[in-house]
């Protein structure tokens, strides 16, 4: 083999490799598996020892400056591919189809996020309950005019051939309440007696689930609905101690900014009872955006946010705790209301509407 | 309620503005809006929840509450008239046949010779801002007494009650009453009646009869001031959709010791605008007479309970307005003598909520409790619904949030027995007839109203569905439910596609290839043939089907639509945490394609049970990659094209290797009754 007649031709031929099909051709035949250098290094076996030392060694810095040329060429190719035409970057890039999540769910998530971060645990209940967990283990008896405050939907049974709820919604408390009628339930409270019959202070718990009001539905009203309770007791868990849960909530949902304020309120099963009210985010608690009334707050500066309270003594009895011995708070917050304020969503409705144009939106 | 602004200053003296009295007393006492202004007045709209109604439903009992929540103590006058020296009693008799848990305590006070004309102004000014209607002067002065003091009144014309003698009794099942709307009611027998010998005069605590009313010849009159058992009241008024001022109060607890400044009150401003004199003298019958309740407190438990340290002499002053009497119950101990005007106070949390309230549930620093530092418990089903979402957004279906109710028409549409639907005893209309049994309708809905505006429609929804069991019981279980529907698709490809969701849902999960299988299924809205059931083992935890077009066109959908749904627990039950790495493959692997002819109705699981069970030991992967019916394919035949892989875990394959492998699998295929192509 005549290296030099074989490096003149190799060069030679990179010269004229004018595209990478080319050069990939050119590589293929000086330094291809079956190139003649290779069949030479190859062949080197059989000669003399001497033989082979001198021409190996010859041999192999040909291919290594092969090797170095047809590198140096690939790199040339590589960058003059970087020069031409420009991309229109202004063009609207390919879309991966993915769905959304509703609304609704990315709000409970940050809501349970938050409180789960302050030791929370989540515990959920059924929707169809009985009277008694609704109502009256909450201090709402049958006669109590605050039944009044809770709409609720009546399960019909009578059809059924059955008045008493499935067997594992009965608990201790429902023997000898063999008329406990099935609802459907008007909030999620009732999560708090079963939660309590089957453990023991100190705890603290959220309540996330679907409630449901017999009313007609409009912007502001619906029927089937979110609703996260909470639930927080021990020896000494306080009024003040809800107040810094609550404010903490509040921030961590809408913004440091956000402020706390309880008024004076009455719920069957808290004692002291109190709404939550929250700074409007909206005009930032002043009531007013450039002259006009906010359309969030009307003008009041304050939303209510929820209700909540310390938890009647009687609740605790019903549940056989010792009302001496411990205390706690609890509260009911609307998953909705959040999701309207925080995307300022006009229309409770939009959210059973189903309208993908709305749910593309988050 | 509607509070007259300028009437409150009647009992103090008021510096706030309406707007500052709404502010104030909506923090500290019940919910109050400026409704109306006129001039310097104002209407207020107050709204009461049950514990306040029985104290606070008057203009009295909203200045009372105004004091206490500025420290003061506001109680009523109470005045009686000189009377003539006829007594009533000489006159008039009453018996009181109910039992005395149902009356608790009924007065009656009588006036001869008044004159039944119009109110004067003020008097008409007032109830009409109230929003009551003038009647004539002596019902008017009974509805402004209850304005004033919550009390409901009565004024009976005293030559109309038959032997002039009132009878307080139960009434007779199917006696009837009419009221003085000529209104008339069948009785049920568990009301409680004013009656005198002759028949019913009114509907204790609830409405007044035609019978004994005021009218333009009146000229002697009985006025009733009574307390009649909450219960009863709300039950009457409950019976025979009666809602009335007098019946909201009783059904709150009115507090019977107000029946007699009222009664006073009334006397006093009747003889004022209507002349006549005053009998001497009342009938009360009052067999339990109410006192002071006392409540015990620990001063220290309601400063924990607060959670802010409130000095006992605060206390005491704060409790004073509320209270007949304060007496200290020895170390740490107060027993509060409540006035019995607020009956709503009864617990020592009651009077926590006072003082909270009253020294300014915003003056209470918040503090944060001291608990365990102990991460909450993972809530493993509530998580797994959680990540089932995100998978499915992650294959492009959006969720909605569907009603928990479906209508008669969905049962009628789908041909559901309604005996497994769970029931609603009182819908709101006729769509919320039942709980949903299935999340299919609603979905179909959204579907419905989406191809309006979307060629291509991917949702889903993660909910409870529910079920009547046997003997009243109900079932509920978390379901996931999706659907594909896109114009114009081929329903075959559509298929595919929901199936591939599910594929690479179970994939996601960590299911491998044979962890799970596709069986052939059917239910009344698929297209037979083109459902399958997902089976882990002998569970079903999913299934796919071709949603038949008529019952798809039911819903107004004309195009292909694919529904596919996840039985929750049933998945979650399957899915393994524990998911094992597997070491990288140290040698590379040998692919080998091959196409083949079949029958056609071939199924795919049977190829592929062939070529697995051929005997191949370094068979690693079978994946069909092309299947194919075309014209210029021989009649009666599909094409299959199978990706096969083989792998050694030792070593190198070599071509030879992977020759004699697939040749095995050529030989079974070719068993099978394949054409190899």
């Amino acid at each position: 083999m005549d290296l030099d007649l074989l490096r003149k031709k190799a060069l030679d031929g990179l010269e004229r490799a004018g595209n990478f099909a080319e050069l990939e051709k050119w590589r293929v035949v000086f330094l291809g598996r079956k190139s003649e250098l290779a069949l030479f290094l190859r062949d080197l076996s059989s000669k003399p020892l001497n033989a082979r030392r001198d021409l190996g060694s010859k041999a192999n810095s040909f291919r290594k400056e092969l090797e170095e040329v047809y590198r140096a060429r690939r790199l040339e190719f590589l960058k003059s591919r970087t020069a031409g035409k420009p991309f229109d970057i202004t063009r609207p890039g390919k879309k991966f189809s993915r769905g959304h999540l509703h609304p609704l769910t990315i709000t409970l998530r940050r809501m349970i996020d938050i409180f789960s971060s302050m030791g929370f645990e989540v515990v959920e209940g059924p929707d169809i309950e009985t009277e008694y967990y609704n109502f009256d283990a909450l201090n709402i008896p049958s006669w109590h005019p605050a039944r009044d405050l809770w709409d609720t939907f009546w399960l019909n049974q009578s059809a059924r051939g059955g008045l008493i709820a499935r067997s594992d919604l009965l608990r201790k408390s429902d023997l000898g309440l063999k008329d406990s009628r099935l609802l459907l339930r008007t909030h999620t409270s009732p999560v708090q007696i079963r939660y309590m019959e089957t453990h023991q202070p100190p705890f603290r718990i959220i309540v996330p689930g679907r409630v449901f009001r017999h009313e007609a539905t409009d912007a502001r009203h619906e029927m089937d609905f979110y609703q996260i309770e909470g639930l927080m007791v021990g020896d000494d868990v306080s009024l003040a101690n809800f107040k810094a849960v609550m404010e903490y909530f509040l921030k961590q949902f809408f913004g440091s900014g956000t402020e706390l304020k309880l008024r004076a309120s009455y719920f069957p099963f808290t004692e002291p009872s109190f709404e939550v009210l929250m700074s409007c985010v909206i005009c930032g608690g002043k009531g007013r955006i450039s002259g006009k009334k906010c359309r969030v707050c009307g003008g009041e500066r304050w939303l209510e946010m929820g209700g909540a309270g310390m938890v009647h003594p009687e609740v605790f009895r019903n549940v056989g705790y010792d009302p001496q011995k411990v205390q706690g708070f609890a509260f009911g917050i609307g998953p909705e209301r959040f999701a309207m304020i925080k995307y300022k969503i006009d229309d409770i409705r939009l959210f059973r509407s189903g309208d993908l144009r709305f749910l593309n939106q988050f | 309620m509607r509070i007259l602004y300028s009437w409150l200053k009647d009992y103090m003296d008021i510096k706030e503005s309406p707007e500052k009295l709404a502010d104030l007393l909506s923090v500290s006492s019940f919910e109050m809006i400026v409704d109306k202004k006129m001039g310097k007045d104002a209407v207020l709209e107050v709204s009461l929840l049950p514990n306040r109604v029985a104290d606070a439903s008057s203009h009295f009992g909203v200045a009372r509450e105004t004091a206490l929540v500025k420290g003061k103590k506001l109680d009523i006058r109470d005045e009686r008239l000189e009377g003539s020296a006829v007594k009533l009693a000489k006159t008039f008799s009453l018996e009181v046949e109910a039992p005395r848990t149902l009356v608790r305590r009924y007065m009656l006070a009588g006036m001869t010779g008044v004159e039944v004309k119009e109110s004067p102004g003020w008097l008409k000014k007032r109830l009409i801002a109230c929003g009551l209607r003038p009647i004539n002067n002596i019902v008017d002065a009974a509805n402004y007494v209850m304005l004033e003091f919550g009390q409901p009144l009565h004024a009976f014309d005293a030559d109309g009650v038959s032997g002039r003698k009132i009878i307080v009794r139960k009434a007779r099942k199917g006696e009837k009453i009419e009221t003085i709307e000529r209104k008339t009611y069948m009785l049920s027998g568990s009301e409680t009646l004013i009656a005198d010998k002759s028949g019913p005069l009114a509907l204790a605590g609830v409405k007044g009869g035609k019978k004994g009313e005021i009218s333009g010849r009146t000229k002697n009159i009985v006025i009733e001031s009574a307390n009649f058992d909450p219960i009863s009241t709300r039950q009457t008024s409950r019976l025979h959709g009666l809602k009335t001022d007098a019946s909201w109060r009783f059904e709150n607890d009115l507090d019977p010791n107000g029946a007699a400044p009222a009664l006073n009150r009334a006397l006093k401003l009747i003889q004022e605008v209507a002349g006549g004199e005053i009998l001497s003298g009342t009938l009360d019958f009052y067999p339990v007479k109410v006192l002071p309740r006392p409540v015990a407190i620990e001063p220290s438990k309601i400063s924990k309970l607060i959670g802010h340290e409130i000095p006992v002499s605060r206390m005491l002053k704060l409790a004073a307005p509320f209270c007949e009497s304060i007496e200290k119950g020895g170390k740490d101990r107060i027993i509060f003598h409540v006035k019995t005007c607020r009956r709503d106070l009864k617990y020592s949390e009651d009077i926590a909520e006072e003082i909270a309230r009253l020294i300014g549930y915003n003056s209470i620093k918040p503090k944060l409790p001291f608990a365990f530092l102990i991460p909450p418990a993972k809530n493993e089903i509530v998580e797994f619904r959680e990540r089932l979402k995100d998978e499915f957004v992650s294959l492009g279906f959006s969720e909605t949030c569907n009603y928990s109710f479906i209508g008669e028409r969905d049962a009628e549409l789908l041909a559901i027995d309604r005996s497994r639907l769970v029931e609603i005893g009182n819908p709101v209309s006729r769509e919320t007839k039942y709980l949903r049994w299935s999340l299919f309708p609603n979905i179909m809905k959204n579907i419905a109203n989406n191809l309006r505006f979307f060629p291509e429609v991917r949702i889903f929804e993660v909910g409870k569905h529910y079920d009547q069991m046997e003997k009243g019981a109900c079932r509920e279980s978390w379901g996931a439910g999706g659907a594909v529907a896109r114009k114009n698709a081929d329903i075959r490809a559509l298929f595919f596609e929901a199936k591939g969701a599910i594929e690479s849902f179970m994939e996601r999960l960590g299911f491998e290839r044979d962890d799970y299988r596709f069986r052939e299924s059917g239910g009344p809205w698929v297209i037979p043939g083109a459902a399958a059931a997902v089976f882990v083992g002998d569970k079903e935890i999913a299934a796919v089907g071709a949603v038949r077009p008529d019952t798809a066109a039911l819903y107004g959908i004309d195009c292909p639509v694919i529904y596919l749904h996840i039985v929750i627990d049933a998945l979650q039950n399957a899915v393994s945490e524990e998911h094992e790495f597997e070491p990288l493959h140290k040698y590379p692997d040998v692919a080998r394609d091959i196409s083949i002819l079949v029958p056609i109705f071939t199924k795919v699981e049977d190829v592929d049970n062939v070529i697995s069970e051929a005997g191949a030991k370094y068979l690693e992967d079978v994946d069909l990659f092309d299947i194919y019916e075309g014209d210029d394919l021989p009649d009666g035949k599909t094409s299959m094209a199978f990706h096969l892989v083989f792998r050694a875990e030792d070593r190198t394959l070599t071509d030879e290797e992977a020759g004699r492998e697939l040749e095995r699998i050529i030989g079974a295929l070719k068993q099978f009754g394949a054409e190899i192509r």
